[in-house]
């Protein structure tokens, strides 16, 4: 897979995986990691943490004490990015199914 | 290894850049660390693993030194002083002042770095006491910082730290070894490799601080710019597009351009770390064909000058490399900050050959010369002692070795520190 095109899916799947709920982000990231084996769980947080800067994701401090836990939760702008994404990967699918693939 | 040897082979490896008393105190924490350690039931042996080879523990130390040398103040003071002094030598004609400027720069160097060490002690029983808790998971967050340095603002650095943090503890919660989390992040290099391709421009702390650099060069133009002013005279818009509108365009177009390059065009090249140097190149020689251009084709010629306007425009553009390199090596290329004082050198012996070539002084060619081997002298003086000071290599001692060199070593180092993590989860201390 190019660099591009395991960016592209990886934050789609990551969107995806955050959804309409909270989802924690070691969760997260070890979700991703069972899903491509060949992505370390780095590249994974790298990607969240740039959904987060780029405001498709907002973050919620939980835990106590010592236990420090980071939440992760859609935005309004994420979940449109994530509509985007669905129906240009529902796109390529169909185009792709032409070809026989 | 029995806690004596251990201690007395550490004392021999910090001598390399320690002072006695540094060392002292170094030595005081790491017996108190095996006291505390042995009090909670550890074996010496168990402990002398847990803190690593001794080698790996004084390379550890050094690297902190150096990381947070640009945090505390002796730091800054000295490299702005720095900086200062060069300004002072390239503007300032009497040579008593040049000579009074070095003598102070050198006294501040000679008597503030013992008083860094102090500071920094303070944290070294946290450090041990992280260590003592889980050696590889804190190997892994020092080599992870290490590299996150110059790469992200302190608070993002700390966050992505704080967040690795818990990634280790919600993992061993989840009932993993530390080892199985390690293979599952990848390597640190690779971890941050993947951060550098997410980053947006507005976590880059470059940007910010070339806009602090573009400030500077501009206030420096102003205090050493009677040739520049003599130009702004004799033809205002060409004088003004040339030393200042152009390069301050540049700068901007290249540090816009850099993030990208960052992302995509190091994927195929797979040397992010220089693509900001090819660029800046690049933009020079742009520079220099387009300053050449507009000074044959007429507005910007000054009969007077000896060499024409199109060796003065080659000088201008180097001038702005020398000042480009300087930032670079200031905040891309840590490993070769010693250069800087030389380039500093370089750009203020260039605007003595400017100020030469449009005859705004009447000195004799043997004055003039002098005049811009001073300024290199000078930084490449102020170099050796800026990398005799920092980038001292251990188990060489002279610390003058070269560019090369000194990123090797520094390599070697941090691959020495990964080595001695792996034997630590092999031995599963």
């Amino acid at each position: 897979m190019t660099g591009q095109m395991k960016r592209g899916i990886l934050e789609l799947c990551i969107l995806q995986a955050i959804g309409s709920k909270e989802r924690y982000g070691y969760e997260v990231m070890k979700e991703i990691t069972a899903a491509f084996p060949e992505v370390t769980e780095s590249t994974a947080y790298a990607v969240l943490r740039r959904l987060h800067s780029t405001g498709k994701l907002e973050v919620r401090q939980g835990g106590s004490g010592e236990t420090r836990r980071k939440y992760y939760r859609l935005t309004a702008q994420g979940q449109k990015g994530l509509e985007e994404a669905r129906q240009n990967w529902k796109e390529l699918r169909i185009a792709a199914n032409r070809f026989g693939l | 290894m029995e806690r004596e040897i251990y201690l007395e082979t550490l004392g021999k490896k910090l001598k390399a850049f320690c002072s006695p008393g540094e060392r002292e105190a170094v030595l005081t924490d790491y017996a108190a660390a095996f006291e505390e350690g042995m009090a909670g039931g550890k074996s010496a042996e168990e402990l002398c693993k847990a803190f690593g080879t001794p080698d790996s523990a004084a390379n550890y130390l050094l690297m902190e030194q150096q990381g947070s040398f640009w945090k505390s103040w002796p730091g800054s003071v000295l490299l702005f002083m720095g900086i200062a002094v060069m300004i002072v030598c390239s503007v300032e004609q009497i040579w008593i002042i040049r000579l009074l400027a070095v003598s102070i720069w050198y006294y501040v160097w000679r008597h503030l770095p013992s008083k860094r060490a102090r500071k920094e002690g303070a944290n070294r029983a946290w450090r041990i006491a992280s260590i003592l808790k889980d050696p590889v998971e804190s190997l892994y967050l020092a080599s992870l910082a290490q590299k996150l340095r110059f790469h992200f603002f302190k608070k993002d650095q700390q966050e992505i730290l704080l967040d690795y943090q818990e990634y280790f503890q919600a993992g061993k919660e989840d009932g993993c070894q530390t080892a199985e989390l390690l293979t599952r992040l990848g390597r640190p290099e690779k971890a941050v490799q993947a951060l550098l391709k997410e980053r947006t421009a507005k976590e880059i702390p470059w940007l910010r601080w070339a806009g602090f650099g573009i400030v500077l060069f501009w206030v420096f133009l102003s205090l050493n710019a009677s040739h520049f002013n003599r130009l702004l005279i004799i033809d205002e818009k060409m004088g003004s597009f040339l030393f200042y509108g152009f390069p301050v365009a540049a700068s901007w177009l290249l540090l816009w351009l850099c993030p990208a390059s960052t992302s995509h065009m190091g994927e195929k090249t797979g040397n992010k770390v220089l693509l900001p140097l090819y660029i800046g190149t690049v933009f020079c020689i742009v520079a220099a064909i387009w300053a050449s251009a507009s000074g044959m084709m007429g507005k910007w010629f000054l009969p007077a000058a000896a060499l024409g306007p199109f060796v003065a425009a080659l000088l201008s553009c180097g001038a702005i490399l020398m000042l480009a390199a300087s930032g670079m090596e200031l905040f891309v290329f840590p490993n070769c900050r010693s250069a800087l004082f030389l380039n500093l050198g370089i750009f203020a012996a260039l605007t003595e050959f400017l100020q030469y070539l449009y005859h705004l002084d009447d000195q004799p060619d043997w004055e003039i010369c002098i005049r811009a081997a001073v300024p290199v002298f000078i930084g490449l003086l102020l170099s050796c002692i800026w990398k005799k000071s920092h980038d001292t290599d251990l188990g060489d001692g002279s610390g003058m070795s070269s560019s090369n060199e000194n990123t090797r070593s520094r390599k070697e180092r941090v691959d020495h520190i990964e080595r001695v993590s792996r034997s630590i989860q092999e031995a599963g201390v």
